[in-house]
């Protein structure tokens, strides 16, 4: 086995080139290895020194998010907390402290789990991968790049180096509600981000819902849009309650039965719109705050 | 036998009745403890285990070769290399040491490895090549009480048994199977002596136990082999059967090398025995004013694979299957089913945990149906001392204050509603205020303390006085529950000597102390200690013609006669060997003089539910429990608070989920232990009388928490959704869909 540590983003992308995978927090690859999922592969470059990819940084047209940016950055991020609500949410709850500090947003969108945190808000809020090779740079929506569990259409000689994010219209909030069983430590049983625009009757101009550990990939209620457009929050709600039930392919395994994660991911798609739709009125909903070190964007 | 208590005249500090500090609590804090898993020598080598992959199959045959081959690899051992006993087990040896012609369950050890490393260890046991032809699992335990494939039957029958009332209330429920899940993983070193011998460390809660099974296995003489207390991560009755004791032994003879084994995570889920999983068939029948007047039960409990201690577990869930009711009527007919799931044994409040989520719903049930307040009904049949247990006719001599018990914590303030302890759904935004019903429920439970039915159960502890300070030593095993802080303080009380030192000693120094289970040591080994360090200090008194002894050394006449330096000139030293009110077996109907000694605690549990979701948060569980006397009010409330915390995690989370007899989640990732932010808040009120057998009056308090702190929090999930929830742990889906 050979471990690289990259000393600049060229050195990454040659080792990727001849055959290595990218390490960033090391919370997916090593302990999935350790439980068995899948051997460490043989030759590994470590990319957590590359500063330039740890930034958050606003642009003409939105926000770059490095790809190693961790989720303790991402939870309490100024921009990040204001304008995509919903990607704070999920930060804030992914693990425990520890594995916010060393976890990061293009581990978890590279690891292409069904059950991944960012996934379902970085859908609602419109972002595109930014992946670069020794050969040249493109960018892919996530729709794109998930292609099922722990898939992506990535070459192996790819590193995602950003996520960026569009601008956010007037009035709009977003929000990720995620279904546990206990207070840390837990994988989703089912996730749902909305993100919502309000017109100024209230009414809904606009929005977006995803859904995580309901299908192989997160997926998008593809209607959601059309079923909240023109409605109050609470119809756009029951209506997109319905909508994430049909569009949900759940399995049973041992945490749930798929009838309850059908059952579920109607009433969490519903309860994301309702706090989305609340944010963008101006209410202030905060951002989960972690009991146990009294820490998170919360105000 | 019982204890003098004459005490020292002058009040010393940390002794009985204070919250003495653990003396190995800071360095536990610090990482600096030593546990079993820390233990390091030269030279050793490491153990690594081979399992079977199926639940149930015959060997056909076993090449160890491949294993052999890779570099470092010392020893590959099977069942032919075993040169005693076969077998072994806690109260039969039914279970072999490795696997021979057939395994039986999900991960049985069939070949043992050691090897230069831990990981080339690791590789080796995978290396080794078992053939097997798979068999039909028996996973379905009502199938395997059809078929007659029990480990024991029990039968109880008292009163009247045509007795019936008007009122009547029938159910079934469901416990599953819990894990005991210590932070520590089993661990241990075993170190060839040179001459034939073998010294053994390694995680156990009962080294007596473990030596007897390793001198049989390993066909040596009982002075061969000593088995040494070591530092234990928790335990709460994983630790009473041997898993990984022989085989180190086995693998250090072999090698004449130490060797070291730590079982990683998930082999620590299939390598120590579970609580048994139960099915339970309830009837109970009142008089219109609420006096009960029959109780029917049958209670299956799952042995799993092999015996280890289903007799017992089964008394108890027999035993104790009323609760603490008075009844003249009883029927209870018990099981304990063998099957191809993983094998059982003792958990925390063993036995009286499954009957008591059972007997409490049932009481609800009725109070329901009586239109009676569940308390009232709970109060106006309160077992006590003086009457007779329901099940098995013993006369209660001991305290057992029940209606004091129900009382003090019915008086207790009730939260206000928007009093949160956090909403349902974890820490996010799931659920918010208005999605959330509020639920309150109360349970009751009872069990023995102490080893029963005419099981000569005894400890022995010695008592120093030397120029240091006093020693006590012992072979009772400190899990984490802080028997050193309490002998040391009953030491302190008893003596007048105010350093004291607990030295855990091997099974060559020392008789056993018994099991560090069934709520045992504070009384048995406390007891012991007691009485040695009692009349050491009489004898000492006696040989100076003193009156009182303290740190300065010996007084008369309020004058200090000879100093210390003087006194411990002299080699002071005293053995005693306690033994608690002798009991006796059951009689064909189960009925006689059978327990020692009970204990007694009540919950009521808070929750809030949101019905949606299902999903579920324990606001608070407070308690009062019968403790006889709090030796160290600290510890007791640290038992308490781990017992409920044990206890919400079998009513709402933690279970083994098993497929055809397959542990699915045998990690931490996937068997959900509530975490500190899911623990509730929890008031303790110690209930103290005077009276038991126990040092100073005190009983046990370890198994009580757990008891009724399960029902309590299922009645509370009953109360606020009006779900029948006859299964623990709830699943969110029971409540929403
Ligand atoms: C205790 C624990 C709790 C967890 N809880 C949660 C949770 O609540 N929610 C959740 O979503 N996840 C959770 N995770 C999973 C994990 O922490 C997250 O997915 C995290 O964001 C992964 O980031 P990482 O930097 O550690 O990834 P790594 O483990 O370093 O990498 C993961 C995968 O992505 C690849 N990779 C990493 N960076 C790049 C890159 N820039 N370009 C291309 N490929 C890349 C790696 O090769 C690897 O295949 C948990 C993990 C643990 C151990």
């Amino acid at each position: 086995m050979s471990f690289a540590i990259a000393g600049s983003l060229d050195e990454a992308l040659a080792a990727l080139a001849v055959g290595a995978r990218p390490i960033a927090g090391g919370t997916d690859l090593v302990v999935g290895a350790r439980q068995g999922k899948a051997p460490l592969p043989a030759s590994l470059v470590a990319i957590d020194r590359l500063d330039e990819l740890a930034h958050i940084e606003s642009r003409d047209r939105g926000i770059r998010i490095g790809a190693m940016v961790t989720h303790s950055q991402l939870m309490i991020d100024q921009m990040i907390v204001s304008g995509y609500t919903a990607l704070a949410d999920a930060a804030a709850l992914v693990g425990s402290p520890s594995t916010r500090n060393i976890g990061t947003l293009g581990g978890n969108v590279m690891n292409a789990s069904p059950a991944m945190d960012t996934g379902a808000p970085l859908m609602v809020l419109g972002a595109v991968a930014q992946l670069r090779s020794a050969r040249g740079s493109r960018t892919v929506e996530l729709s794109d790049l998930w292609t099922g569990p722990g898939q992506t259409s990535a070459e192996t000689e790819e590193l995602c180096v950003a996520i960026d994010l569009p601008p956010r219209p007037a009035r709009s909030g977003s929000a990720y509600v995620r279904l546990e069983y206990r207070r840390a430590m837990e994988i989703a049983i089912v996730g749902a981000a909305a993100s919502v625009t309000l017109a100024d009757d209230g009414t809904i101009l606009g929005g977006a819902v995803a859904l995580s550990a309901v299908a192989p990939t997160i997926i998008e209620v593809d209607d959601a849009g059309a079923l909240m457009t023109g409605h109050l929050p609470d119809a756009a709600a029951a209506a997109v309650a319905t909508a994430a039930s049909d569009v949900a392919r759940p399995i049973s395994d041992l945490r749930a039965s798929d009838t309850y994660r059908r059952h579920t991911v109607g009433v969490m798609a519903a309860r994301a719109v309702d706090a989305a739709a609340r944010r963008a009125a101006g209410e202030e909903i905060g951002v989960p705050v972690n009991r146990a070190i009294g820490v998170g964007a919360s105000r | 036998m019982t204890v003098r208590t004459e005490q020292p005249s002058s009040r010393i500090d940390d002794g009985i009745g204070e919250s003495a500090l653990r003396p190995d609590g800071i360095a536990k804090l610090k990482g600096e403890f030593e546990y079993a898993q820390d233990q390091w020598v030269e030279g050793m080598l490491w153990g690594a285990t081979t399992r079977s992959p199926h639940p149930h199959a015959r060997i056909l045959s076993i090449d160890v070769a491949p294993a052999l081959a890779i570099g470092g690899v010392h020893a590959v051992l099977t069942a032919d290399d075993v040169p005693g006993r076969a077998s072994f087990g806690l109260e039969h040896p039914d279970q072999p040491v490795l696997a021979k012609e057939m395994v039986n369950f999900w991960g049985e050890p069939v070949a043992i490895v050691a090897a230069e490393d831990d990981a080339t260890a690791r590789r080796a046991a995978a290396a080794v090549v078992v053939e097997y032809e798979r068999l039909e699992p028996l996973t379905d335990p009502e199938d395997a009480d059809l078929r007659d494939e029990v480990f024991q039957r029990m039968r109880i029958r008292r009163g009247d048994q045509s007795a019936s009332g008007s009122v009547v209330v029938e159910g079934f429920y469901e416990v599953g199977m819990q894990d005991q899940a210590p932070l520590g993983t089993e661990a241990g070193l075993a170190v060839p002596d040179g001459h034939g011998g073998v010294d053994l460390y390694a995680t156990s809660q009962f080294v007596h136990a473990d030596h007897e099974q390793v001198v049989a296995s390993l066909g040596l003489r009982p002075e061969q082999v000593r088995a040494h207390p070591t530092g234990i991560g928790g335990a709460f009755g994983a630790r009473e059967d041997v898993n990984l004791h022989i085989h180190l032994c086995l693998l250090a003879l072999h090698t004449s090398q130490p060797v070291k084994m730590v079982y990683h995570r998930s082999e620590s889920f299939t390598g120590h025995v579970h609580r048994h999983p139960a099915r339970m068939w309830y009837r109970h029948e009142a008089d219109e004013d609420g006096n009960l007047v029959r109780v029917r039960a049958k209670v299956l409990i799952d042995g799993g694979a092999y015996a280890s201690t289903t007799a017992a577990v089964l008394a108890n869930a027999c035993y104790f299957a009323v609760g603490p009711y008075n009844c003249e009527s009883v029927s209870v007919d018990g099981v304990g089913t063998r099957t191809n799931n993983p094998p059982c044994g003792a958990m925390r409040g063993f036995g009286a945990v499954q009957v008591c989520f059972a007997h409490e719903a049932q009481m609800d049930r009725l109070a329901d149906a009586l239109g009676m307040d569940p308390l009232e009904l709970r109060r106006k049949n309160a077992l006590e001392s003086g009457d007779s247990m329901p099940t098995t006719g013993q006369v209660i001599e001991t305290p057992l204050p029940t209606v004091e018990v129900i009382d003090s914590l019915a008086a207790m303030p009730i939260p206000e509603e928007s009093e949160r302890a956090g909403l349902p759904g974890g820490s996010g935004l799931t659920t918010e205020e208005h999605h959330v019903v509020r639920g309150i429920g109360y349970a009751v439970g009872i069990k023995n303390l102490g080893f029963s039915e005419g099981f000569d159960d005894f400890a022995q502890a010695r008592v120093l006085l030397t120029p240091g300070g006093a020693i006590v030593e012992t072979a009772a095993i400190e899990v984490g529950q802080g028997l050193v802080t309490i002998l040391a303080q009953i030491v302190r009380s008893s003596m007048g000597v105010s350093s004291v030192e607990v030295r855990h000693v091997d099974t060559s120094k020392i008789d056993s102390a018994g099991s560090t289970s069934a709520s045992r040591q504070t009384q048995m080994s406390g007891g012991a200690t007691l009485e040695a360090s009692s009349r050491l200090r009489a004898r000492i008194l006696e040989h100076f013609a003193g009156d009182d002894l303290n740190d300065e050394g010996v007084w008369r006449d309020g004058e200090l006669v000879v100093p210390m330096s003087r006194v411990t000139e002299d080699k002071w030293e005293e053995t005693v060997t306690f033994r608690h009110p002798p009991t006796s077996p059951p009689d064909g109907d189960g009925q006689g003089v059978v327990h020692a000694d009970f204990a007694l605690a009540a919950h009521r549990a808070v929750v809030d539910v949101d019905p949606e979701l299902g999903l579920v948060t324990v606001v608070r569980v407070d308690t009062a429990q019968d403790v006889g006397k709090a030796l160290n009010p600290q510890s007791v409330v640290g038992q308490i608070e781990g017992g409920i915390m044990q206890g919400v995690g079998l009513a709402i989370m933690e279970e083994l989920i098993l497929d055809h007899g397959v542990i699915r989640n045998p990690n931490f990732t996937d068997y959900l232990l509530p975490t500190i932010l899911d623990a509730p808040d929890v008031e303790a009120l110690l209930i103290e009388k005077e009276g038991s057998w126990g040092p100073f009056g005190a009983k046990g308090v370890g198994e009580p928490p757990t008891i009724s702190s399960t029902a309590a929090v299922a009645a509370a999930i009953r109360n606020a959704t009006g779900r029948a929830i006859n299964r623990v742990p709830v699943r969110p889906q029971d409540i929403a869909l």
